[in-house]
Formats: structure tokens, C-alpha cells, sequence
């Protein structure tokens, strides 16, 4: 049997778990210092000094570093893309989506050669957005798959019967499973823009290191934005634990009734908003007698429960809240009137309309638990303890 | 409501695969549940499936009512599906989990708002619908899996392994919950399971299931006291 934390579907990230983990982080730093490594041991030889913020921006030199970073049409053409042949190649060729990621795979080392080879292929491609198809389109392509595949069929077919457009399909189950990878998409477009920009200038060894403080205090702005989080608090997110279930098992291995003592002199108890008749164990009449204020919890067995053929006065009232037949054997469960549920095993033959008035009463010699409230030591009263505590 | 026929259905995987449904009928009367029982690989989904119009027939008849519902697509069939493992949309909440299928036939918001607020209170959960799947417990999921159902009104129900996520004795008082609200809806409902106890504890009738044939087609005390055949007695024999 499975867990109960078992859930069918894909474990999605939001954008700020994806931009603030550890993974991503080191991967930032990582691109981040690349670039600029890569000036110090082979600056090109159109470096010149960083003439400052503004100066930079205005330059013509920067702007076709973006242009040849490529971070607009690249990106936004790279997502289309792969997006729409991934959901081809997932949709419509489902079975051998993977042989025509690698022909795409295949196609773009061949354009690489052709493009080594062919000088006039070359220029084409280094001012085109073409060389960047070529080579990461096939990346993606393999990354929207993977990320297609974390969906359940059995979510696909909800969405059939539900009767959920081809745009709510995509919008509500897809796009969320997809949008992580479009985010490293997107994160590693701007460190081609980054690599093309260091390639400009010769920079200060405080800049990459500026840029990289800058990226981290933006991620966790963003989480802090994003998740209403505290800006110091642990990195990943904390789930949500569902906490019910485990009260629910708690209170159930019985049934579970407030018992109060009615009569000091003899053994009745008040318990289920009735006046009931329990014969008591001599221990637990006696703690009774001792403390005639207190609630107990009284619990017992399904066996416990005895349903009566005809109503009796001292007996407790209910109406059937739902029947079982569990073969010899029946499970009955009746709600009392104060609205507590108690749970009886009856003959399986017996059959019980739901809603139907049944008496019952409890054999004490089967009782199972119980729980004085609140919890005093045995033989010590509320009074006693208020002393000692004062 | 309505009833559901099942006339001589076949279904076959490739020409030369063996059925996975072989000559099956069933009738379900309005109102009525009933509980296909059997092993795993004994053919309970693909029935469901069949029904849904997720899968189709190689030979036979469906009827919903009295309509035909062969080659119906499953949006158009009225019936309410809730899946196996729950299968709930785990970027929504829950919220938007019931109100897809209402959003997909371009409901009113307000009638959409209106159908939540009564299906949350009906199934008691109506604390958690900004809640995702995740968030869940599989008791609540379970209750989300039946609401999303039931909220589109459907005149059929069908509900695959309800219960075979949940153990203990949160499985236990699952299934009185879900009894008590199959009672309610007054819904024609087929049920897949694998446990006995399940089928006999949910259903009016169950018919017990064997490599896509039924074997009995009965009450559960019938089926519990006098088994059609030893797969039966076998089947009920087991702890």
C-alpha cells in the first residue's frame, strides 16, 4: 500500500524555488565568473578600458554585444521552438520522439562542421541567430520532453473528461511543468549576453564581483517577493505537512466518548448527551467518586457496543449514520445524539437503513481507555495540586 | 441519473492480442452502485475506461440512459470520472481543480462560485480550496478526487480504486464517508477495487471480474454466501 504522502503528479518548483536553489546559485556564480575568466586569459584585442555605467550603455559597442548576445530574438524563438516541437514530437510522434532529438542532435554537429568548413557559412551564421538554433534547440527540445514526461497520463485523461480546451491543457497542466526549464533557458541566455559584453571590455576585478552580489541579492528579493518568506530565512521553501490524518488515527483506534459522573452514590455516568447505565470496574467507580466533577474520555472496541432489538430506557439512542456488510461480519456506525459517532460490529446478515433509530448499550468490562481530564495523579485532587503549586 | 448497459463489449489491444475484455455485459440500474471486483490485470479500469469513452470499443454496445454513447467524445458522455491515484491537476488549487471542467464549458464565474461554495460544503472541504494538491493529505485528496467529479453534475459516476491509497483506519472511515455522500448524490456509480471488503462495504452489487469476464454479477451477501464458481469463493476467501 502506499505512503501517505503518495501523489500522483509531477513535483513542480515555482520560478522563485528554481531561481534560489542551491543548484541554481552555484550555476550563476559558476557563469558568472566563466566570462570574465576568459578576458583574463585571452582578452581580445578590441578590449578597451570600462569607461563607466552610462558611457557603456550609451556605446554602440554595447548594444551590438546584445544584439550579438542575442538575448531577445534567440531567447523568445528558442522557447516557440521548443516548445512547439517538443509537444509535436510528444504528441504526435510520442514513439520516436527520442530518435528525432537525436537527428536534431546530429543536424546541428553536421551545420558546426559545415559552418568550419565553409567560410561563407560562417559569416552567415555569426551574425544570425541561426548558430544558436543550431546548436541549443536540440537541448531544449530534449528538455521539454523530460519535463512533458513528469505529467501522469492519468492527468491528460482528467483533462479529457473535464472537457478542457487544447489552450487549458496546455496553460493549466503543461506550462507549469515546463516553465522551470524555460526559466534555465532564459538564465542562460543572459550569461551569453554577459560572456558577449566581457568580450567588450577589459574589467576591473570588482565588477564580476559586484555583478555576482547583485544577481544573489536580486534572487532573494525575488524569493522574498514571490513567497512572502523573510529575506533570512532557509533557502528552500517549507511544505505544507497535512496534520489531520494523524489526529484522526489518534482519537479512532476506539470509540471515544466524554464521560461525566452523574450520581456520586452509585456507578451512572453522563456520556453521549444521555443519562446511560454502565456497571463500572470498582477501580474506575471509585476515581469517580473521588473527583465527581471531572470529564473523563471513556473509549471502547466496536465489540463493546451491543445493538438492542427494541428500544429500552436505560439505553443510548442513535440513528444509523451508514451500514458496511463486510461479509459474516458488519460494520455499523451510529451517531449518537450529541452527535459523536460510535462504531459497531453487527452480524453480517442484519442490514440497517441509514438513518434508521437503533438503541444500544456498552458492555463496561470491555472498556478500553480512559483519560481523566485534566490529567491528575491518582488519589490527588484539583485542590491539592493548586496548593503545591502555589 | 441514468442507467448504464453494457452489451457484448470487446476490447482488444492488436489483432492478435487476447481480449482484455471478452463479451462483457452489465446492467446498472438508476441510482444503483455497483463495484467491479477482481484482481489486478482483471480488466475493472479498462471497463471504466470503456464507459468513459477513453478508450473504445472493438465490438459492442454502451448505452448512458438510453443513449448510445459509442464514439461520444468523454466530455459529451455526463459522467463524472475520479481517477486512480487522484489525479488532480498539482499546479491548481483546489479551487481550480473543481472549477476546470466548469471553466471548459464556459459557466458563469458566478455560477462557477456558486457550484464550489456547495460542492466544498457538501464533501467538507471547503478550508482547503486554496490549498495545491500537495498540500493534501491522501484523505483530502481523496475528497477533492470525488468533489471534482460530482461538481460538473453527472449522471454517472465513475470512481477507479477509491480507497487503495489509504490504510489504517483513516481507510476505514474514507469509506464510510464516501458511502454515506454515493447515499446522498444519489448517483449511478460504478466503482473499480480490488478489495473485498470495499466492494462488499460500497456497493449494491458487485460483480466479480477475471481476465474481462464477469464471473457473478450479484448482491454481496449473495456473492459472499453462495460464489458462483471457485475464482469467487477464492477471491472472497482471502484475508
Amino acid at each position: 500500500m502506499a505512503s501517505e504522502n503518495d501523489n500522483l503528479g509531477p513535483k513542480i518548483a515555482s520560478a522563485s524555488e528554481v531561481l534560489v536553489s542551491p543548484e541554481s546559485v552555484l550555476m550563476s556564480i559558476a557563469a558568472l565568473i566563466f566570462p570574465f575568466l576568459g578576458v583574463t586569459l585571452s582578452s581580445p584585442p578590441q578590449s578597451s578600458a570600462f569607461p563607466g555605467i552610462w558611457p557603456a550603455l550609451s556605446s554602440p559597442d554595447l548594444w551590438h554585444s546584445v544584439w550579438l548576445g542575442r538575448i531577445l530574438w534567440a531567447s523568445v524563438i528558442e522557447i516557440v521552438l521548443a516548445v512547439g516541437v517538443g509537444l509535436l514530437f510528444s504528441k504526435v510522434f510520442s514513439s520516436v520522439s527520442r530518435i528525432l532529438v537525436l537527428l536534431l542532435f546530429v543536424l546541428s554537429v553536421i551545420s558546426l562542421l559545415c559552418s568550419l568548413a565553409i567560410p561563407s557559412i560562417r559569416s552567415l551564421e555569426e551574425e544570425s541567430v541561426l548558430r544558436d538554433l543550431s546548436v541549443s534547440l536540440p537541448i531544449y527540445v530534449a528538455a521539454v520532453l523530460a519535463s512533458l514526461r513528469l505529467v501522469p497520463p492519468p492527468i491528460y485523461d482528467a483533462a479529457l473528461v473535464d472537457g478542457a480546451s487544447a489552450w487549458l491543457k496546455f496553460s493549466r497542466i503543461m506550462w507549469p511543468v515546463l516553465a522551470p526549464a524555460m526559466i534555465a533557458v532564459v538564465l542562460s541566455r543572459l550569461f551569453v549576453l554577459l560572456q558577449e559584453f566581457a568580450r567588450h571590455y577589459s574589467l576591473p576585478a570588482t565588477i564580476p564581483l559586484a555583478c555576482i552580489v547583485v544577481v544573489l541579492a536580486g534572487m532573494f528579493v525575488w524569493r522574498a517577493l514571490a513567497t512572502g518568506l523573510p529575506l533570512t530565512s532557509r533557502l528552500r521553501t517549507p511544505e505544507a505537512r497535512p496534520i489531520d490524518t494523524v489526529k484522526l488515527l489518534e482519537e479512532s483506534n476506539a470509540n471515544l466518548v466524554e464521560a461525566k459522573v452523574r450520581s456520586k452514590e452509585g456507578v451512572q455516568i453522563q456520556m453521549l448527551g444521555e443519562a446511560g447505565w454502565v456497571t463500572l470496574p470498582p477501580e474506575l467507580a471509585q476515581r469517580f467518586q473521588e473527583h465527581p466533577s471531572e470529564k473523563i474520555t471513556i473509549g471502547f472496541r466496536p465489540t463493546t457496543v451491543h445493538i438492542l432489538s427494541e428500544p429500552k430506557k436505560a439505553a443510548f439512542h442513535g440513528v444509523v449514520y451508514s451500514f458496511e456488510p463486510l461479509g459474516k461480519m458488519g460494520l455499523l456506525t451510529i451517531e449518537a445524539v450529541d452527535g459523536t459517532r460510535l462504531r459497531a460490529l453487527v452480524d453480517g446478515s442484519s442490514t440497517f437503513a441509514i438513518n434508521r433509530r437503533v438503541s444500544f448499550w456498552v458492555d463496561p468490562n470491555d472498556l478500553v481507555f480512559q483519560n481523566w481530564r485534566p490529567d491528575l495523579p491518582a488519589g490527588q485532587s484539583e485542590e491539592t495540586v493548586k496548593e503545591a503549586d502555589g | 441519473m441514468a442507467e448504464l448497459t453494457l452489451k457484448s463489449v470487446v476490447k482488444q489491444y492488436g489483432r492478435k492480442a487476447s481480449p482484455a475484455i471478452n463479451d462483457l455485459n452489465l446492467e446498472v440500474g438508476d441510482g444503483e452502485i455497483v463495484a467491479l471486483l477482481g484482481p489486478t490485470g482483471s480488466g475493472k479500469t479498462t471497463v471504466l475506461r470503456l464507459i468513459a469513452g477513453l478508450e473504445s470499443c472493438s465490438e459492442g454496445e454502451i448505452k448512458i440512459g438510453s443513449k448510445l454513447v459509442n464514439g461520444v467524445q468523454p466530455k459529451d458522455r455526463r459522467i463524472g470520472f475520479a481517477f486512480s491515484g487522484f489525479a488532480l491537476y498539482p499546479a491548481l488549487t483546489v479551487r481550480e481543480n473543481l472549477a476546470l471542467n466548469l471553466t471548459a464549458r464556459r459557466a458563469s464565474q458566478k455560477e462557477i462560485e456558486r457550484r464550489i461554495a456547495e460542492t466544498a460544503e457538501r464533501f467538507g472541504i471547503a478550508t482547503l480550496l486554496e490549498r495545491k494538491p500537495a498540500a493534501l493529505s491522501a484523505a483530502d485528496k481523496l475528497r477533492v478526487n470525488i468533489a471534482r467529479a460530482i461538481a460538473r453534475r453527472p449522471s454517472l459516476l465513475l470512481v477507479d480504486e477509491p480507497l487503495d491509497r489509504l490504510d489504517g483506519m483513516v481507510h476505514v472511515l474514507m469509506r464510510t464517508e464516501i458511502k454515506r455522500l454515493f447515499i446522498e448524490t444519489g448517483l449511478t456509480t460504478v466503482i473499480a477495487t480490488r478489495s473485498r471488503e470495499d466492494a462488499m462495504a460500497l456497493a449494491d452489487r458487485v460483480a466479480v471480474l477475471s481476465s474481462g469476464n464477469i464471473q457473478q454479477y450479484a448482491a454481496p451477501t449473495e456473492i459472499f454466501n453462495r460464489p458462483a464458481n471457485e475464482f469467487v469463493a477464492k477471491l472472497l476467501a482471502q484475508e
